[in-house]
């Protein structure tokens, strides 16, 4: 290869035509990822966001929101592990796409309030875990559902991908609404 | 079928993101305002100058006061005490170098009463403000229910309030008729206020443990903004409860 130097400065053709395929949506989702902390950095935090009914107060509708999207996500790591054993049941891929489509509806007045009101921080580790996974989760988000539309990625992206999702979702979890649930009590 | 899913399913999360940000935006009851306020703000002199957003009527939630119209002039026919750009904010945007519009008449200071409480919001953000008087003396708190507090502490002479809070929050105003109205900072921002005389069951409630203090604002509707700290680590406020939340007269130690 080395032979190959004097060659160099020629554009490097992509050796394998789907690394350029799983290039796109990774760097796509990278972007969302630093947008959105862009965003939430530089956004002055109004600190003021509508409220949903039903909850004794915004913050409560986040935990629950944020608790139902955990529980989906979960259904999601489980269903996608039966999918990938060939379970036989005919319903799980659709089981799949629709519960993940409710977890991520569910996970967006959550980020809306998140980013609007309170913006990027990093006072204190929770917060900044917290931060940091919310970007990954929509950057990971984005690259998963664009690498879905596609056919011609590779095996293992949607995994590891999937398994970024849901790592940071759980993440996103731990450091929000089991944190409210543990200081404030588990109530609505 | 497949592969059009995915892209519907982003399209949604994109679209119900961008509708419940429009709706946020359209309830902040301070468009007119702040957009004002960011139209007469001098370049640069915000740290939001340039955020993605500018254009957005949030991008003015920091209005410098000297720019809001609402704010008190700051040129009082005394002089001396009446600084209403206090020295502690002098570390925020606004310091007071920028010269009130000439069109702001000079606010003519009331004296207060013996003993008052002023319940009301800045502008723009909606944070509860509650100032309460006793004496000449004030104790007050500032409360966002989400993020923002701080508590302050100082006097109340000839119609004007000048507190101090942690660092270099600040809080000042001047009383008007029963308008109490002035600049409030915390957290390195501030904000212009306005408040109104408001009798019990309103007023400032506050309850502290050894690590943790909590404020509650019961504003004349009934409404309770609350906060809670442990050291820097703002905390949600659990419910008001009278049997364990004191009120809060002016002179009452809440800063230290």
């Amino acid at each position: 290869m080395t032979s190959m130097s004097a060659q160099s400065h020629e554009p490097p053709v992509p050796p394998d035509p789907r690394a350029g395929a799983v290039l796109a949506p990774v760097l796509l989702g990278c972007g969302v990822a630093v947008a959105l902390g862009v965003y939430g950095s530089l956004h002055e935090p109004t600190g003021f966001s509508i409220n949903l009914a039903g909850f004794s107060s915004g913050v409560y509708a986040k935990s629950w929101l944020a608790t139902l999207a955990a529980l989906l996500a979960v259904g999601q790591l489980v269903s996608a592990r039966m999918l990938y054993t060939g379970a036989p049941m005919s319903w799980l891929p659709a089981f799949h796409r629709w519960s993940g489509r409710i977890a991520v509806l569910f996970t967006v007045p959550v980020v809306v309030h998140c980013l609007y009101a309170l913006g990027f921080g990093g006072y204190s580790p929770r917060v900044l875990i917290h931060s940091l996974a919310g970007c990954v989760f929509y950057g990971a988000f984005v690259t998963k559902m664009l690498s879905l539309s596609r056919r011609d990625m590779p095996g293992w992206l949607l995994p590891v991908i999937g398994g970024l999702v849901f790592t940071a979702l759980v993440a996103l979890w731990l450091t929000s609404a089991l944190w409210v649930f543990g200081t404030q009590g588990l109530h609505f | 079928m497949r592969s059009r899913g995915p892209i519907v399913t982003l399209l949604a999360v994109v679209v119900l993101g961008l509708v419940l940000l429009a709706v946020n935006l359209s309830k902040s009851p301070t468009a007119g305002s702040a957009a004002q306020a960011a139209q007469a703000a001098p370049a640069g002199a915000s740290q939001v100058a340039a955020p993605p957003d500018l254009s957005s009527p949030s991008a003015g939630v920091q209005p410098p006061a000297a720019a809001n119209p609402l704010a008190p002039a700051s040129p009082p026919a005394a002089g001396g005490p009446n600084a209403v750009a206090d020295p502690g904010a002098a570390a925020a945007p606004e310091a007071g170098t920028a010269p009130a519009p000439a069109a702001a008449p000079p606010a003519a200071a009331t004296e207060f009463p013996a003993t008052a409480k002023y319940m009301g919001y800045t502008d723009g953000t909606h944070a509860a403000i509650a100032v309460t008087v006793r004496n000449g003396q004030v104790s007050a708190y500032l409360c966002d229910g989400t993020a923002i507090e701080g508590w302050y502490q100082g006097t109340a002479t000839n119609g004007v309030v000048d507190a101090k809070g942690k660092g270099v929050n600040a809080l000042s105003g001047t009383l008007s008729g029963r308008t109490l109205a002035g600049t409030v900072s915390a957290r390195g921002r501030s904000w212009t206020y306005s408040a109104a005389p408001a009798a019990a069951p309103a007023g400032l409630y506050r309850a502290k443990s050894s690590t943790r203090t909590t404020g509650w604002i019961k504003d004349s509707s009934g409404k309770v903004t609350g906060l809670a700290h442990d050291g820097d680590t703002v905390t949600p406020a659990g419910p008001l409860d009278p049997a364990t939340a004191q009120s809060v007269e002016g002179g009452d130690r809440v800063v230290g």
